[in-house]
């Protein structure tokens, strides 16, 4: 008679742990304030003012080549005040317009020289407009977009000349601010932030609240380090 | 009108004239860069192109009309 063959216990491989998806932690929103990191929140008020250099999550301001999932974080501007030396010399091009107007009308020698004068006059008018929309446009479309993933430098220069340089954030290894060193910085409160990346440097120009945005982007630079990681394992269960 | 006259006045109606060709050029690249950067779109930059456009087309026109 054969033994009852008692069915061999099945062994169940070990369940794959669950992968750890971190929440974030929800912190209560103080009013008026948009907190961008943990430890850093803007005045959401300033997205308001026309002339504001600094954007926080943006819902108008976008750049063409986002990527699908990409957020603008924050929308950077050069600070005002490196706009003053170039308006001061297009003021001077008006004083100079109208300085040579007034000669021309006291001192008008003939027809021919008054005419030549007005023509020259309208053009050196029309050439005053175009320097005016070219550094507003130049300091308008020089800006610095920090998304999610990464760090976009577009510059247009003169108009025609457009350059775009990006950096990943994973990519960053350490970030040093500086402001100050000098009176008019000091007082406004504005300087550089220089990324150390793994292809070189990295230098965010006269940037308004320096300290403040080199520390958000190196929280999200550790954010997105720790997201790439976790999507990692997840591939590897 | 001596000759020294008429060559200003030719030399400086063909510099209007390419300077509308240097403000059509502006104004297409801010069409362009309102396309490429979308925060530019409130500062009425395109506005002020074209302000710049019809000012050199009316001082094109003004040398063709009355100075040369």
């Amino acid at each position: 008679m054969e033994g009852s063959q008692t069915p061999a216990p099945t062994v169940q491989p070990p369940m794959a742990p669950p992968p750890i998806i971190q929440t974030p932690t929800v912190q209560p929103q103080e009013p008026g304030f948009e907190q961008v990191t943990k430890s850093v929140k803007f005045p959401i008020s300033n997205n308001y003012r026309r002339f504001n250099t600094l954007f926080v999550l943006p819902k108008e301001a976008s750049y063409e080549n986002l990527e699908k999932d990409e957020r603008v974080i924050l929308f950077i501007y050069k600070h005002m005040m490196t706009l003053i030396p170039r308006i001061l010399l297009g003021i001077l091009f008006v004083c100079a317009l109208v300085a040579g107007l007034i000669l021309l009308f006291i001192f008008s020698p003939d027809p021919f020289v008054t005419k030549t004068g007005i023509i020259v006059a309208w053009l050196w008018a029309s050439f005053v407009l175009l320097y005016f929309l070219m550094i507003l446009t130049s300091y308008r479309s020089d800006v610095y977009i920090v998304t999610n993933e990464r760090i976009i430098d577009f510059d247009v220069v003169n108009l025609l000349y457009k350059n775009a340089q990006d950096i990943d954030l994973e990519s960053i290894h350490s970030i040093q601010n500086e402001s100050g060193g000098g009176i008019v910085r000091g007082m406004f409160d504005y300087g550089n932030v220089t990324i150390d990346y793994t292809g070189g440097e990295f230098i965010l120009h006269n940037v308004t609240m320096p300290s403040k945005i080199a520390l958000a982007i190196g929280e999200l630079a550790e954010a997105r380090r720790e997201s790439e990681k976790q999507q990692v394992v997840i591939q590897k269960i | 009108m001596n000759t020294i006259q008429i060559i200003i006045r030719i030399a400086l109606t063909i510099f209007l004239g390419l300077y509308v060709v240097v403000a059509i050029t502006a104004y297409r690249q801010m069409n362009k860069l309102e396309g490429w950067l979308a925060s530019l779109k409130k500062y009425s930059l395109k506005k002020i192109a074209k302000i710049h456009l019809i000012m050199a087309i009316i001082g094109f026109l003004l040398a063709l009309l009355i100075y040369i």
